[in-house]
């Protein structure tokens, strides 16, 4: 009971002297990063970066954004504290936005701070912006949210959720960079004048940003990337009835299933066969063109139609990534898991899937046509 | 106190133990030190350390239940006992320091980065000294329900299943671990196992119907199996790559879980693995308390536990950094699985000799 | 003292100290001059004298009834010769003592003593003292039986008699208070309580030392093992069904006279958790009610106390949008959120212990006053910020679902216990303080068993009636804390 005693006294005493804890982050007291921004400050070597972060005030409505020029981001943190009041912590940060110069040169070395730093979360979402980054962040005028970090977060959120934009957060950028069958992807978002839009995705070879993907081309990337869940496509068929017709597909949902064919030669330099399949279904809530929906057989003419358009595009898009040496459907993963392991690493996996045969095989079914009788 | 342990709470106080701070790298161990698919290595250093219990319950059986100290002082002389004893016991409290000072310096990563940790492992030492003091029993049942406060964590790896992709597992196994494949990089996963070997400073607090070896084994096993459920989920979370460069890959899985009113979970999660460690530098502790009661059956109650406290809390004291201490505990643990090898062994070699003696004896009568 | 011998005193344990209990002092006859130096002094001390008869009546004016005392006394003695008193005294009524103790507890007791030539006899003309049976005020139920004990031993034990028509079920007197000599009766059902707990139980009881022992809830504070730690041990209940539905399951009672409720044990933490008017329900929903308490319990200890360590360490686990408005509300607060906290937690208790104290109009009153306007007030003059004012009211309100008022005291102290540990140490502080919390309850015993029963060490059978109320068809057995010989329900050994 004595000891007893005593200890809880000594406990006392140490409970007094830890009260004067210099880690307390008292929410009102620290500035929380919402969105760092990186960029080049200007072209050749040795420019700096040029660092931009945006502050959330408490009255929802503004934010203060500072910027300055620095050689790293950690650096730049450490110029915006002499200036804020509060203590900035990025515990709360939720956006990266890299500016397209930077992206072009690689953006490994600020992704490594970023996951070093144990008080960022990996959820955050990773965007390259083709306009100014400084920019976007600094307006405050968006009549969709009410600060660029709230907007962009929301816009993004929106667009991954139905799975019409790959969800690029710094979870799946560096497990993707790490991983050797598969290159990362990131959201390209452009500047508008009342607006932010998504423009596309960044198609990424290592750490550099090098080929992109357009915004309208956005959803058959999708569909090569993983699967969709509700998304929305448009396609403008060709037909040979010689008129461009529309078919819009709503609460779209897709499978995709990668099948390597063939790796025979594969150290010959043979190109390899690889097969996409992709399973689509969706609602058919818009249709301009000259096909009676009313009858099955035209039905099957349409999902026919479908099939060959998007086989189409995927290819095409197939194409510009074999041109750009990326691979982020990750089909070098499923090449790996196919081949042995000696011949894997010795493998130039980009040069392979440069070269390689790689086929679509679309599945369209229509699930209903709307509230009409076809 | 006459309750003795039932084969329930020896199976959490053993799942317990093995959960320590070690947990926290496992993946990564497991992919630096096994390469790609690990966690069939895993699976199958989870049979070996099985086996390993299975020499315990041979000295249980061979010796009737009697503990180890009666094992060993029926054959020889306390003079070269005692010392191995206080050797043993020594090496024990730097066990439980190292396990308990560790998993507050990978704390001060994530929070509290300037508090005095000393401060802090001060609190965690008072709390192993209020647990020591009690009866095993009492250790058991607190035990219980630590596990009961850590058990539904395993659910979380629910929140990974969506990200979670069978390819990325590869379809090769052990290839590509960082140091290549030697014998001493499979041990430094089989120390995420450590803890078990403590079932045979139980043996005097059991009886028959406590089913001993039923509870270590059940233990052993659900610690097993919870850790290929973690490793399962790790590696078709993340890429191997990525695994084999993240310093403790539980966290990263857990920073990822996003809730409506909560996030960053980790910074939850991560504080609950305290009870484990507080269970395990405990039972680390209680085992150097067995060796020195055996010295000194008569100290005053409490006196003794105060004093291994105070050790662990010296010790600890000097293991500052996070580098450091990781390669401190690996140390200590890497001789904790020889001694867990080679003491059941000794005690085997031991009963066989006292059997033959016994056996001569009935023949000269 | 010698070096060796102070370090040997300081490794060696110290021979136990042996209590020993007082023998009682021997008697001798009453006698009257020795009865009436016990009472002198007193106005209450009533002494009739028949002088033609010879006889001496004593007895303590406020403890009689008049009816009585006209019937046994006044109207069989006065202008009665010896030989009358003779044939008056041989009635039944009139019991013979021969020890002077007991004739003075016997008036103590509401009884009148008779002087008679040497001889000391005693009757019985107490009026019961004390309230009508109403419905308790600690313990409310909506729905099931609405009486409570009241402050008359005798009282209880008929309501109690009542209830369980059973010979089996067994009272045992005793005697507790050096001074008061209060009653303390001991009752269960024999076969199915176990008989080492009910002679273990009487022990301690014997074996209390004090002045006066005045009530149920300070009784079990005397004969408990832990008598520091923070928990009750002993289960205290008001009610009559609660304290039936214990003695069949095998568990042992206890009464103090003139306290309005009765204990039982053995007991474990979860016992606190659960009411009598579980069993009223249908059983998915007295689960249900089971299981709303245990959050209570949660939030009780931990809502607080997570609001200051999240406020104060751990801002990234809030998502953005609940973080802008609770830096909002913080904005204009001056004190760390520890401070905020406990301030609002001490106003709290300070209003809750008012309305305990004051009548109950005035603090129903004051509970509108306190609870409104000064939340209210306190948030718009900036002294904290409105979502503490949630936290701590809804921890507040969780407390209360508590069945039992003394556990649900001894949680809200532990609460101020962890939001001080959280404002130290945030998330590890909270957690490192529950796990104090465990330490101390795995160590806790009643009357033998572990205070962590079913879940430590672990019964699942027990279980079904401990975090959920099964269904009656599940629950074929007594719980094994009570160490019944007799297991099975419904079955009564003859």
């Amino acid at each position: 009971m004595n000891i007893n005693k005593r200890l809880l006294m000594m406990m006392t005493a140490v409970i007094l002297l830890l009260t004067g804890c210099t880690d307390q982050h008292i929410i009102e007291r620290a500035g929380f990063v919402r969105t760092i921004a990186y960029d080049l400050s200007g072209e050749g070597e040795n420019t700096k970066l040029r660092v931009t972060v945006s502050i959330p005030k408490s009255n929802h409505e503004d934010a203060i954004v500072y910027s300055t020029m620095a050689e790293s981001g950690k650096k730049a943190k450490m110029i915006f504290n002499r200036h804020n009041n509060r203590r900035l912590v990025n515990g709360q940060l939720r956006q990266v936005v890299f500016g397209e110069r930077l992206a072009r040169r690689g953006v490994w070395s600020n992704m490594d701070t970023l996951t070093r730093d144990p008080s960022i979360g990996s959820r955050l979402h990773i965007i390259v912006s083709e306009s100014d980054p400084h920019h976007i962040l600094i307006r405050n005028d968006y009549p969709q949210g009410p600060t660029a970090g709230e907007y962009i977060d929301t816009l993004i959120r929106t667009e991954a959720k139905a799975g019409e934009i790959p969800d690029t957060s710094l979870y799946t950028f560096t497990r993707d960079y790490y991983d050797d069958g598969i290159d990362p992807v990131a959201t390209i978002l452009k500047e508008e004048k009342e607006s932010l839009s998504v423009d596309g995705i960044a198609l990424f070879k290592n750490d550099q940003y090098v080929g992109k993907i357009e915004a309208e081309d956005r959803m058959f990337f999708a569909l090569l990337h993983h699967g969709v869940r509700a998304g929305d496509l448009n396609v403008s068929i060709q037909s040979e009835r010689d008129l461009e017709e529309q078919a819009t597909l709503e609460y779209l949902s897709s499978k995709r299933k990668i099948k390597v064919l063939s790796t025979r030669g594969i150290r010959e330099g043979r190109p390899i066969q690889v097969a996409l399949r992709i399973k689509l279904s969706g609602s058919l809530l818009e249709y301009i063109g000259e096909l009676d929906m009313k009858k099955p057989s035209d039905q099957r003419k349409l999902e026919a139609e479908l099939e060959q358009t998007i086989n189409r595009k995927c290819q095409k898009l197939i194409d510009h990534m074999q041109e750009k040496k990326s691979d982020p459907m990750g089909i070098g993963q499923y090449v790996r898991n196919s081949i042995p392991h000696s011949v894997w690493k010795q493998l130039k996996w980009e040069e392979v899937f440069s070269k390689a045969d790689i086929s679509v095989h679309v599945d369209v079914k229509i699930r209903d046509y709307g509230k009409m009788l076809h | 106190m006459n309750e003795k342990l039932s084969a329930f709470h020896i199976a959490t106080l053993i799942y317990m133990i093995e959960n320590n701070i070690v947990l926290f790298a496992l993946p990564r161990l497991v992919a630096e030190n096994m390469g790609t698919n690990g966690w069939v290595g895993y699976i199958i250093l989870a049979l070996v350390s099985t086996c390993n219990i299975l020499l315990y319950w041979a000295v249980y059986r061979m010796g009737k239940g009697r503990s180890m100290f009666d094992i060993l002082e029926k054959s020889l002389s306390k003079w070269i006992l005692y010392p191995v004893y206080v050797g043993l016991a020594m090496f024990y409290i730097l066990v439980a320091a190292f396990v308990g000072k560790n998993f507050f310096l990978i704390f001060q990563m994530i929070s509290f980065q300037t508090s005095n940790v000393t401060f802090i492992f001060l609190l965690f030492c008072v709390m192993v000294y209020f647990l020591l003091i009690k009866h095993v029993y009492n250790i058991s049942k607190a035990a219980t329900v630590f596990a009961f406060l850590t058990w539904w964590t395993l659910l979380l790896t629910s929140y990974q299943a969506r990200e979670w992709k069978l390819v990325r597992l590869t379809s090769y196994f052990f290839e590509d671990p960082a140091g290549g494949q030697v014998l001493h990089n499979w041990a430094e996963v089989y120390t995420s196992f450590i803890g078990y070997e403590l079932c045979i400073f139980l043996f005097p607090y059991v009886n028959k119907k406590s089913k001993l070896f039923k509870g270590v084994l059940y233990g052993h096993l659900l610690t097993a199996l919870a850790q290929v459920i973690v490793l399962l989920t790790a590696f078709g979370f993340f890429s191997f790559q990525q695994l084999q460069s993240l310093l403790y890959p539980i966290i990263d899985m857990l920073d990822f879980i996003e809730m409506p009113f909560i996030n960053r979970v980790e910074n939850l999660v991560f504080v609950i693995f305290v009870f484990g460690n507080l269970v395990s530098t405990t039972m680390f502790s209680f085992a150097s308390l067995s060796m020195i009661k055996r010295i000194f059956p008569k100290t005053r109650p409490k006196r003794l536990e105060f004093f291994i406290v105070l050790g662990v809390f010296i010790v600890g004291f000097y293991s500052r950094y996070l580098s450091q201490s990781e390669y401190q505990l690996r140390r200590v643990l890497f001789t904790e699985i020889g001694i867990a090898f080679i003491l059941p062994m000794l005690l085997i070699l031991v009963l066989l000799f006292q059997k033959l003696r016994e056996r001569m004896n009935s023949h000269e009568h | 003292m010698d070096v060796f011998a102070k370090i040997k005193h300081f490794f060696v344990a110290g021979e136990q100290e042996v209590t020993t209990v007082k023998e009682p002092e021997k008697n001798e006859h009453p006698s009257l001059e020795h009865t009436i130096r016990q009472f002198e002094n007193s106005m209450d001390f009533i002494h009739r004298t028949y002088p033609q008869s010879h006889v001496d009546v004593i007895y303590l004016a406020y403890l009689i009834g008049n009816d009585q005392l006209l019937q046994e006394i006044i109207r069989p003695f006065t202008d009665a010769n010896e030989e009358e008193v003779k044939t008056v005294l041989s009635r039944s009524q009139y019991v013979v003592v021969v020890d002077s103790k007991e004739c003075i507890n016997g008036i103590l007791n509401g009884k009148a003593a008779v002087f008679f030539r040497g001889s000391t006899y005693l009757v019985d003309i107490s009026k019961p003292v004390g309230r009508s049976v109403e419905q308790s005020e600690t313990e409310t139920v909506i729905s099931g039986p609405h009486d409570g004990f009241v402050e008359n031993i005798g009282q209880n034990l008929g309501v109690l008699r009542q209830r369980l028509k059973s010979a089996h079920l067994k009272f045992v007197k005793l005697e507790v208070g050096e001074v008061a000599k209060n009653v303390v009766v001991v009752a269960y059902i024999e076969g199915l309580a176990n008989q080492e707990i009910v002679d273990e139980l009487i022990r301690r009881i014997q074996l209390i030392e004090y002045d006066a022992v005045t009530d149920t809830n300070m009784l079990i504070q005397f004969i408990d093992e832990n008598p520091n730690s923070i928990f009750p041990q002993f289960m205290t209940t008001e009610r009559p069904d609660g304290i039936v539905s214990k003695l069949i399951a095998g568990r042992v009672a206890g009464f103090v006279d003139g306290s309005p409720s009765g204990f039982t044990c053995p007991t474990d933490f979860f016992d606190f958790f659960s009411s009598p008017d579980d069993y009223y329900q249908r059983w998915l929903i007295g689960t249900a009610l089971r299981v709303l308490r245990f959050i209570g319990f949660l939030i009780t200890i931990s809502f607080t106390a997570f609001y200051v360590s999240v406020t104060t360490y751990h801002y990234e686990m809030i998502p953005h949008t609940m973080l802008l408005n609770l830096t909002e509300s913080r904005a204009k607060v001056p004190f760390p959120p520890l401070l905020e906290a406990l301030l609002m937690e001490t106003t709290i208790e300070l209003l809750r212990e008012a309305g305990a104290r004051l009548p109950t109009k005035v603090g129903q009153t004051i509970g509108i006053v306190g609870g409104i306007v000064i939340g209210q007030a306190a948030v718009q003059a900036g002294f904290t910020s409105n979502i503490l004012i949630i936290a701590v009211a809804t921890s507040a309100i969780a407390s209360f679902v508590i069945p039992s008022y003394i556990m649900s005291a001894s949680i809200r102290l532990i609460r101020f216990g962890l939001i001080l540990m959280a404002g130290i140490l945030g998330n590890l502080g909270l957690l490192m303080a529950i796990g104090m919390v465990v330490i101390h309850l795995a160590g806790v015993t009643n009357m033998g068993t572990s205070y962590l029963t079913p879940l430590a060490p672990i019964n699942f059978k027990d279980m079904l009636d401990t975090y959920i109320r099964g269904p009656f068809w599940a629950l074929r057995s007594r719980p094994t804390i009570t160490r019944t010989s007799n297991k099975k329900i419904n079955k009564m050994r003859k």
